[in-house]
């Protein structure tokens, strides 16, 4: 394990459902500017940890450090607030709201503008909207010809693609130190995934780390710093793309035990 | 935010039938922007001085009833506003809504008239009406906006039943367990009978070109002020963070969370908002006709009536709120030979407007494919389903390179 | 001290009331997640059902009527009126808005329970009607020491406890209780099941209504004044009852209903009279925020 710069760093942490452990003594770094892939078989645990992340379950123990801020034990807004921003595997875009309104959503943690400021027209409202408003430009920068058009549409009318462009570009505008992606591929044509993946490695560029889960082994190889492997809310591997490949454990899980030995 | 879709838009084709193939998500923003509802207040305002000129120079001598009927009217707009800031807005079922309207006649009709003995100047009342129904809000709110929404509304039932339950028996002092709190004397709230010779605001009754001017036009004004008001504040709210917030919680509370929503705070601001804005218009009432009456101020129809208002207009439209709060005061004034049937009718139609366009006429929020959203039901319009189609603006050999290194076998035809 | 009992066994009579109701509520709840603000005005509607039977019967006078006979032709009619009725309301409002967002159901019960209370109204009775309970049934107390009551009173909590326990037989031991169980805790797994989930929902609506409008007869019978609002404030105190045992509970429902109309009896005898609508929605909100889950319900876990 790296220590250089770990934006994120999990240490036991644990989460049980009554009789079951979901996640059960996960430990992973992630480092400034990486992309690492949690993968797994279904059920493994990942979204599990995502949710524990993001503050939307609370872990039974364990802990996870954002840079120097400990995360568990605060609220899902202040979490947010801390710089952890998040897709759902399941889009969750806000269907009634337009794609601007949407993406608007993401800089609401980092604005400040309330009731009062808004009916007076006062000038620190003024300049939180226009900061907001340009934030969503800069937001869907990666996707200009796919959600330009479509910005005063609502969510609803878009095309699942486009909803999953929506919900990333929201992530963006929060402006997040780690961003969090389940399954951002999940349901995409061939086409739509070499151009998530291309997405990917830009956002990377752009100063981002991405912790991201992926069922779509050959798009995981291809854009992953490192790999980290879960099974049954264990680790079970960790390492580069092409490691991890190989490591019998990782396609024991997969294939189960018969395959591995045959 | 608000330009017109031009993508249906024809060449020469009539203004009207424009505007008629906006639907009802169109019609909703183009009655909402300024160059409309500026000169229908201004219309509004005018309206009481026009029919002060027919009464002046015909035999009719209905234009005092129907400015009565008007200011009715702008009321239950306001209430139908408020409502929907907390329904339509934050999507919080507030079934003891009209208490607070109660609450705020009462606030106002103590501070105001000889049941205790108070009468304070208008900024102070209005200081303890704001106070008060905002006090009450909070007690509710806390505990209640902790809970998941059915339990929302069925604690704010209770409360406008406890509410009315306090207010007819608080006509005596409270007697708890054989000890009597207060002096035999006590009465605050007048019981059944209601609060009377409640001091109507003081202004002016003179104003300036105007002469004259009738306590029923003065209260028109007031409430239609008000109402202009409270849709200014509401459309400022909505298009800036703090509606975007209330609205992303009714749509989606884990995400809105996920974004940084506080959604407790939002929910609570949303609450109080809505039941001070209520407390207020409950003030105005009660200036308006010079007492405070435990029914209907919390009757639980009069909610249920704010409720179709605000529903036949549509959940979260304003010009909607208006146009419910027309359909369902002038009729009753008119007919009130059927008045017992008032609330048959409410009902009815509630029903039936829940059941067959439960996003009423101008809907912004649609309230019936919530399961079918991004399941089986996909609702792309022709202009996504092409776009699905088209092929993404990834250069060949990136393509190439990509299905190189995940080894994943597409053939040429496919690629192309 | 007798006076402490002479309250319990009050609160019991109206808890056993307020028992019949919250089962309603607590099985749609369980089945459709839908708070049926209706359900107290079914209630009323069965009272008023039974106060027509028994007019018709007792001021006829076509032949001279057993008073058990007609207090049985008041129970069965009510309660297969009140029975049909709830099957009609679930018909007509609730099911079109079966997956719709949450909102819409909740607004259409309001819009039932005013239809109700306002179409009774203008229909029947603006005026409390007075049910003739001394011409059918035998006016002597049952008594114990000094602590006493009405033959109308005990009816009213054995006929609601043996229902009860029926009624609990009917789910935990039947075929088509476990069908509703199933429904209540997936309906689309249970459609996978081969479960006819409406017909699973129509019986519901019927068995649930039927309590109330038993209750209703029960209740005319034990107070002889009823009128059209009189759903309205018993149907809520009767969901408090639920709540505080646990909704979707079956049992705990029971067990709340007399909890609550112990506590409200004793209220009412100890503190106030006053104020006893008030002390019952406190007690309400108290439970709410220490035991939203109810006595005997399961911790709820938001939907993730």
């Amino acid at each position: 394990m790296s220590d250089r710069n770990a934006v994120l760093q999990i240490r036991g942490l644990t989460r049980r459902f009554g009789g079951l452990t979901a996640v059960d003594h996960f430990d992973v770094d992630v480092n400034q500017g990486e992309i690492v892939s949690l993968v797994g078989p279904n059920g493994a645990g990942k979204t599990t940890v995502f949710n524990l992340i993001s503050g939307v379950l609370k872990p039974t123990s364990g802990s996870i450090r954002l840079q120097d801020a400990e995360l568990v034990g605060r609220p899902a807004h202040r979490i947010t607030h801390l710089g952890v921003a998040r897709t759902f595997q399941n889009i969750r875009v806000f269907p009634q709201l337009t794609v601007r309104e949407n993406i608007l959503l993401g800089t609401h943690h980092w604005t400040r503008s309330g009731m009062l400021g808004s009916v007076t027209f006062w000038p620190s409202t003024i300049r939180a909207e226009r900061a907001a408003q340009a934030e969503v430009d800069t937001a869907i920068d990666l996707f200009r010809e796919r959600l330009q058009p479509r910005l005063e549409d609502p969510a609803f009318a878009l095309s699942y693609a486009n909803r999953r462009r929506t919900e990333i570009a929201r992530a963006l505008a929060a402006r997040p130190k780690l961003l969090l992606l389940d399954e951002p591929a999940a349901g995409m044509n061939p086409y739509e995934r070499i151009e998530i993946a291309g997405l990917i490695r830009a956002m990377r560029d752009r100063g981002l780390t991405i912790f991201l889960i992926e069922h779509h082994m050959p798009l995981v190889m291809e854009i992953s710093d490192r790999v980290v492997v879960m099974d049954h809310g264990v680790k079970i591997a960790e390492g580069l793309p092409k490691e991890v490949h190989s490591n019998p454990r990782v396609v024991e899980a997969y294939l189960g035990r018969r395959a591995a030995s045959a | 935010m608000s330009a017109p879709p031009s993508t249906f838009e024809e060449e020469g084709s009539h203004p009207l039938k424009r505007f008629w193939e906006l639907g009802p998500a169109g019609w909703d923003r183009t009655l909402t922007s300024p160059f409309v509802l500026i000169p229908f207040f201004i219309l509004a305002a005018l309206v009481p001085l026009a029919l002060q000129f027919v009464e002046d120079n015909s035999a009719w001598i209905g234009a005092q009833f129907w400015t009565l009927i008007l200011a009715n009217c702008a009321m239950f707009a306001c209430l139908a506003v408020a409502l929907n800031l907390v329904v339509g807005y934050a999507g919080l079922l507030n079934l003891g809504f009209i208490a607070f309207f109660g609450i705020g006649t009462y606030a106002y009709a103590l501070v105001a008239s000889d049941q205790i003995h108070q009468h304070y100047p208008l900024w102070a009342a209005v200081l303890v009406v704001i106070v008060i129904t905002l006090a009450f809000a909070l007690v509710v709110g806390v505990p209640a906006l902790r809970l998941r929404g059915d339990y929302l509304a069925i604690v704010t039932l209770g409360f406008g039943l406890i509410m009315r339950n306090l207010i007819i028996e608080l006509d005596r002092p409270p007697v708890l367990a054989g000890h009597q709190i207060g002096p035999d004397s006590l009465n605050l709230t007048g019981g059944t009978n209601g609060i009377h010779g409640v001091a109507p605001f003081n202004l002016p009754t003179r104003l300036p070109l105007l002469g004259e001017v009738p306590h029923y036009r003065m209260y028109y004004w007031i409430f239609v002020g008000f109402l202009a008001l409270s849709i200014y504040a509401m459309l400022r709210w909505r298009h800036t963070r703090t509606g975007r917030a209330w609205v992303a919680i009714r749509e989606d509370e884990l995400a809105a969370r996920a974004m940084g929503v506080n959604t407790f705070k939002y929910r609570l601001l949303a609450f109080s908002t809505s039941a001070v804005m209520a407390g207020i218009v409950g003030m105005i009432d009660a200036a308006f006709l010079f007492n405070a009456f435990p029914s209907p101020n919390f009757d639980v129809q009069t909610t249920v009536m704010v409720f179709i208002m605000m529903i036949l207009g549509g959940l979260g439209s304003l010009p909607g709120a208006i146009l419910g709060a027309i359909a369902f005061t002038v009729p009753p004034f008119l007919l009130q030979k059927f008045v017992l049937y008032k609330y048959l009718v409410i009902s009815v139609l509630l029903i039936a407007v829940m059941v067959l366009r439960p996003e009423g006429l101008l809907g912004t929020v649609s309230i019936r494919p919530r399961r079918t959203f991004g399941g089986t039901l996909e609702l792309l319009s022709t202009e996504s389903a092409a776009e699905e189609g088209e092929p993404p603006p990834v250069s060949t050999a990136d393509a190439a390179k990509i299905e190189a290194a995940s080894g994943e076998i597409v053939t040429p035809e496919e690629k192309t | 001290m007798a006076y402490f009992l002479q309250q319990l066994v009050n609160g019991l009579e109206v808890g056993s009331l307020y028992a019949l109701i919250a089962l309603g509520y607590t099985l749609i709840y369980g089945i459709l997640e839908l708070l049926n603000f209706a359900h107290g005005d079914v209630f009323m509607v069965g009272a008023f059902l039974g106060a027509g039977v028994a007019a018709l019967l007792v001021h006829n006078e076509v032949a001279a009527i057993p008073g058990g006979l007609v207090v049985g032709l008041m129970l069965l009619l009510a309660m297969a009126g009140a029975g049909g009725l709830g099957v009609g309301i679930e018909r007509v409002a609730y099911r079109p808005l079966r997956n719709a967002n949450r909102l819409a159901p909740l607004i259409t019960a309001i819009g039932v329970s005013l239809f109700l209370e306002s179409a009774v109204q203008v229909w029947v009775s603006p005026a409390p009607v007075l049910v003739p309970s001394n011409a059918l049934v035998p006016q002597f107390n049952l008594g114990l020491g000094s602590v006493e009551t009405p033959l109308t009173g005990a009816l009213l909590f054995v006929i609601a406890i043996g229902l009860m326990v029926v009624l609990d037989v009917f789910i935990f031991r039947t075929r088509f209780g476990s069908a509703m169980r199933a429904t209540a805790q997936d309906r689309e797994a249970a459609t996978f099941m081969g479960i006819d989930v409406d017909r699973v929902i129509m019986v519901t609506f019927f068995v649930a209504s039927a309590l109330a409008g038993l209750g209703g007869v029960l209740f005319g019978l034990r107070y002889a004044n009823i009128d059209f609002f009189m759903g309205y404030l018993l149907g809520i105190k009767a969901f408090t009852a639920a709540v505080i045992g646990g909704i979707g509970n079956i049992r705990g429902a029971m067990v709340g209903g007399l909890l609550l109309g112990v506590f409200e009896s004793l209220t009412a005898g100890f503190i106030s009279t006053q104020f006893t609508d008030t002390f019952v929605f406190l007690a309400l909100i108290a439970v709410l925020l220490i035991r939203p889950q109810g006595l005997f319900g399961q911790p709820l876990t938001d939907r993730a």
